[in-house]
């Protein structure tokens, strides 16, 4: 089965060459620590693939993943706030930033606005790994 | 603008589930051993709302895996300040006096996570229990 999902499988093009996110940091993670150990980044790969989204954004089990009808629940359902909502909360952190004077609040603040651009960082990379794993599945289907 | 005291995350009117959802993606960055982002968020996390436990435990946490224990050490604290049974609190604080030498004190907080799980089910508690056997085997070794 890992052979399956190495066969014909661009481990580099999934990545992506120009942002590796938080799939390729994880697998870079592991090759900088066992560099001679390739099963195991095919193994890691083909978890990540199995527990994509929305999964593995949400940190649920499969059970849980399924919502009322059995459907799968958006990642946006899942994870307790949307990728509207993150932008919008983006958006009046920047605004509220503006009216600060004190250095400490502004510190603050700048803490705070990093962390809600890095949740919908990961969002849209969720979205995008979302396609690049559907794509995967296509070129590897198996029953 | 006059000086406003109220925390940012009720500023900014965060829900509990919206916070929750934003630790939730902290925390997938962490499992995939993006540690460095998984710090700026739950940062964040703690910016907005200095109070939230949860948020001073997973800080904790991160800066624990990163051996960065002088910092983690305020945050664990608070936290334990904060919710006093919060198991994870009192078990990832040993492990920061572990780091440091400091066996009785790691001794005194895993007996207080042991404590609080009176049901034997929490898989922290659990770990206390384990810590607190291999903590005595050594005070006996070496005494």
């Amino acid at each position: 089965m890992i052979e399956n999902v190495y066969n014909g499988f661009d481990l580099g093009e999934f990545i992506g060459a120009d942002n590796m996110g938080v799939f390729g940091m994880s697998i870079k993670h592991w090759l900088d620590n066992n560099p001679d150990d390739k099963k195991s980044v095919v193994d890691l790969v083909e978890q990540l693939v199995s527990n994509i989204n929305p999964d593995l954004l949400a940190g649920a089990d499969r059970k849980q993943s399924l919502g009322k009808y059995g459907e799968p629940k958006t990642p946006d359902e899942m994870s307790g706030i949307g990728r509207n909502r993150l932008a919008e909360l983006l958006g009046s952190a920047q605004a509220l930033r503006a009216t600060f004077t004190d250095k400490d609040r502004i510190e603050s603040i700048d803490k705070l606005i990093t962390a809600l651009a890095l949740t919908l960082e990961a969002f849209d990379m969720t979205a995008m790994f979302d396609k690049r794993a559907a794509s995967l599945q296509f070129r590897n289907l198996r029953p | 603008m006059s000086k406003d005291n109220r925390s940012l995350e009720s500023f900014l009117n965060i829900s509990y589930p919206e916070s929750c959802g934003i630790g939730r993606i902290g925390t997938m960055f962490y499992q995939l051993g993006n540690k460095r982002k998984a710090q700026e968020i739950f940062e964040g996390m703690v910016e907005a709302n200095p109070e939230s436990a949860d948020a001073r435990t997973a800080l904790g946490a991160v800066l624990v895996s990163m051996n960065r224990h002088q910092n983690a050490l305020p945050h664990l604290l608070k936290a334990v300040e904060l919710q006093p049974e919060k198991i994870a609190s009192y078990v990832n604080l040993a492990e920061v006096y572990i780091r440091q030498g400091d066996l009785p004190k790691a001794v005194k907080s895993l007996s207080e996570a042991v404590k609080l799980d009176q049901t034997g089910t929490s898989s922290a508690a659990n770990r206390a229990r384990v810590l607190i056997l291999e903590i005595n085997k050594i005070i006996r070794l070496t005494s």
